[in-house]
């Protein structure tokens, strides 16, 4: 699975770069955005499959809430900690991470807010976090048990990731992993934003 | 954004509702994978067509990778520690 993935990933940067289609060039975005619609519409099916889930959901309450907030601080925390070992300052290195996943808004934010270079930084790194959540989910969950599953993905745990959440940790999680990734989604630009106009 | 709301909460929708076909639910892996490795060729194409991108990519992607890398251990930590808290997981 995880060389069919990467496979794709590489074939489709190869494809990328050597075509000259206009086509492609135009129509991407748009593409990939009806793609990722198709997706989150199947996942939905699948969890739309066991109503109790959403009973069990029920008695956590505001609770739940918290779980996008323990994304946001150990996020920060650990760019925080990179921050000292890469070339970009902790004020990049956190904005860059507060894109929890979502690259494609990351990447356009910073390249207007700082630079072309950490914009293509920012979409990397958020293109990676994704890759990453993909690849270590199943052992997170083996080594941190199920909950910690909706963390990695951050923003993601919406979309992308959220089939693999749903598959290794249970639809409860995913369902957590859903509104924690939806929250972040919000959170993120105004985060960025707030990262880049500080002085520190 | 709202668009991806709108899509998940339909799914769930349709199938509570059970106007989804059984054999639908049987292949469901097979078509997450199938739309998953769409989409991540799709992603793949992105990164190709941005030439800011694939010419710099060694550099700008060990800096990207380890942020990304710190990002994930950071957040997965912070959930394991409060997660008995907050979602009372039994581990």
């Amino acid at each position: 699975m995880i060389i069919i993935i990467i496979g794709s990933v590489l074939l489709g940067i190869l494809t990328g770069h050597l075509t000259e289609s206009v086509f492609i060039q135009n129509n991407l975005d748009g593409i990939n955005e009806y793609v990722l619609l198709l997706l989150v519409f199947v996942v939905g099916i699948d969890l739309g499959k066991n109503v109790e889930t959403w009973y069990k959901l029920r008695k956590m309450g505001i609770k739940i809430l918290l779980a996008p907030l323990v994304v946001i601080i150990g996020t920060l925390a650990g760019a925080f900690i990179v921050s000292f070992f890469v070339e970009t300052s902790l004020q990049e290195t956190l904005a860059i991470s507060a894109g929890f996943g979502w690259y494609s808004m990351s990447a356009v934010l910073l390249k207007k807010l700082v630079s072309t270079e950490i914009g293509a930084i920012a979409f990397l790194a958020n293109l990676f976090r994704e890759l990453l959540a993909i690849f270590l989910i199943p052992f997170i969950v083996k080594i941190f048990g199920n909950f910690p599953a909706m963390a990695p993905g951050g923003a993601t745990s919406m979309d992308t990731t959220l089939p693999f959440v749903s598959k290794y940790a249970g639809k409860e999680i995913a369902l957590i992993g859903f509104i924690s990734g939806l929250t972040l989604t919000f959170v993120s630009p105004f985060l960025i934003s707030l990262l880049i106009s500080l002085n520190i | 954004m709202w668009g991806i709301i709108a899509a998940f909460v339909l799914g769930i929708i349709i199938s509570a509702v059970g106007v989804v076909p059984y054999h639908f639910y049987r292949h469901l892996d097979k078509v997450l994978t199938a739309i998953l490795l769409v989409l991540l060729f799709g992603m793949g194409l992105n990164i190709g067509l941005d030439e800011n991108i694939t010419g710099n990519i060694f550099n700008l992607g060990k800096t990207a990778f380890l942020i990304s890398a710190a990002s994930v251990l950071g957040s997965v930590l912070v959930a394991w520690y409060f997660g008995k808290w907050i979602y009372g997981e039994k581990k």
